[in-house]
């Protein structure tokens, strides 16, 4: 596990379909750590895997579903005291190896943070807009 | 003689200044009633081989409104004490320890103890009158005149007060629901509330007359309606006693409240496991509450159609991006209640507030207050 050091590196989020609804609107809870990941916010590095990569491995993996990416920076995770780091999954992962695999660390911080630092990122993802949409491209297909 | 007698002193943002809207001088005429109630209640107490009052007694209570302050808003009353031969014909003045034992009553209720022994169930329920004109976050307080307190008064001490009766109680109303009839010799409109629910308002010839202009093309409209509600121990509205007002509202927010009542519906079906094998369905199904809630925000503050979502706790979130700041609202089913958050991103403030599920004008109140730059 090591720092990422380029901060302008995009960091893709997956967005659950249950934190989306129809048009345009997602969740805060996109970007809060739920009780599995033990406060470290799976994101996927931007270097490593592009936005569309990202989706289609972490549906293939089998480790849950996705219906769009959301993306913030390095720097920006930075800003709100979040650091990023790369966490490439082995062999030896449930659902197989992802070397693209990084976290957004928010331990340390109380659940009220959680949702502060959840709402800022949204605010920031939401303003770069959507990374990556599978019914956008197909719509527009 | 005219003497001062009782400040009954308005708190509230709507009664900032010396002003009193004019329908709250029904509240000061519901006090009065109590009042005489009580007073009858003593004076039979200590009288107790008379089966009534003397004749004359009830118009022997002579309150006026001799001012109004200011201080918020401090309605004075004053007495007209009668002339000493009638009192002594009656005994001790009645209505001095009426005032005192309402305050006991009030006292006891806002701090959870028992009420004074032998409070009379039938005075007890006299106090539904009071308070139909408060919102959630008003207050009278019925302060004594030359006293510098006095008990307060709360849509939440009414509550405490008559909830032993398990009667319904009556509060004043704000809310949106689907006009579904009218009828004139009922002298009443139908409405079918967000939560499902059919009550019946009682309205006059105004009101049903606007009702009777939308019914023909537009059963089903969507109004804000507004009155006095008669509401049972879980904070159901289970009618409208006086319907006062409604009207018709925009088709834009009737377009929003179709579309969150069935994205509501919708969450209600989520199974365990919904968040990549976290996540649980909804904790509780009856989730009626939430929409009326819901739709009361929206409607008074004019917000566009908020993002709905499960929690992975199995509750229902309501968000909404506003210009750089976002408001939650997050309704918990476990235990109702409403947790208001106001995230502020350029200042990285966060204000939060929890309501109970029937303290909905409350929550508009509070948004309105601290959304800042957030408008709609």
């Amino acid at each position: 596990v090591t720092d990422i050091e380029d901060q302008e590196e995009l960091l893709h989020r997956q967005v659950n379909p249950g934190f989306f609804q129809d048009e345009d609107q997602p969740t805060s809870q996109v970007f809060r750590p739920t009780r599995k990941d033990e406060g470290r916010l799976s994101v996927s590095a931007g270097s490593r895997a592009s936005a569309e990569e990202s989706l289609r491995r972490y549906n293939e993996r089998g480790c849950g579903s996705s219906c769009g990416v959301l993306s913030v920076t390095v720097e920006e995770c930075s800003s709100l005291e979040l650091a990023a780091r790369y966490d490439p999954l082995g062999e030896d992962d449930p659902a197989g190896p992802d070397d693209a695999h990084a976290v957004v660390d928010f331990n340390g911080l109380d659940k009220s943070q959680h949702k502060k630092k959840g709402k800022a990122l949204l605010l920031i993802a939401m303003n770069r807009g959507w990374t990556y949409r599978p019914d956008a491209e197909a719509a527009g297909a | 003689m005219s003497q001062p007698f009782l400040d009954a002193i308005f708190k509230g943002a709507r009664f900032d200044g010396s002003e009193l809207p004019v329908d709250l001088l029904q509240e000061l005429e519901a006090y009065r009633d109590l009042l005489l109630a009580v007073a009858r209640h003593i004076y039979l107490d200590q009288h107790r081989d008379r089966q009534r009052v003397p004749r004359g007694f009830a118009e022997s209570l002579k309150l006026t409104l001799s001012g109004i302050q200011e201080g918020s808003t401090v309605a004075v009353l004053s007495r007209q004490v009668p002339a000493q031969p009638e009192l002594a014909d009656w005994g001790a003045d009645t209505f001095e320890p009426a005032r005192e034992k309402i305050g006991e009553v009030l006292a006891a209720a806002n701090s959870g103890t028992p009420l004074p022994a032998g409070f009379p169930t039938e005075v007890l329920r006299k106090f539904n009158r009071l308070g139909k004109r408060l919102m959630d976050s008003d207050s009278i307080e019925f302060r004594p005149s030359g006293a510098s307190t006095g008990p307060k008064f709360t849509i939440v001490t009414k509550r405490r007060l008559l909830s032993s009766l398990q009667d319904e109680i009556e509060v004043a109303y704000i809310g949106y629901a689907r006009l579904a009839g009218a009828s004139d010799t009922r002298c009443a409109v139908d409405l079918t509330l967000p939560s499902g629910r059919d009550v019946e308002g009682r309205a006059g010839e105004d009101v049903l007359d606007a009702a009777a202009k939308v019914m023909p093309d537009r059963k089903a409209a969507w109004l804000r309606v507004s009155g006095t509600a008669s509401v049972d121990n879980y904070d159901r509205v289970m009618k409208l006693t006086e319907l006062e007002d409604l009207e018709v509202v925009d088709e834009e927010y009737a377009v929003t409240f179709d579309k969150v009542q069935t994205r509501i519906d919708e969450l209600a079906t989520i199974q365990n496991g919904w968040l990549d094998g976290e996540g649980v369905g909804l904790v509780e199904r009856n989730t009626s509450w939430v929409r009326d809630s819901l739709f009361l925000v929206i409607g008074e503050l004019s917000l566009p159609k908020p993002g709905v979502f499960p929690t992975p706790e199995g509750h229902i979130q309501a968000e909404w991006i506003l210009n750089k700041n976002h408001l939650t609202l997050l309704f918990n089913l476990d235990d109702p209640g409403v947790e208001v958050e106001v995230f502020d991103a350029e200042s990285d403030l966060e204000e939060t507030e929890t309501f109970k599920r029937s303290e909905g004008d409350s929550i508009v109140e509070y948004i309105k207050q601290h959304r800042g730059g957030a408008g709609a």
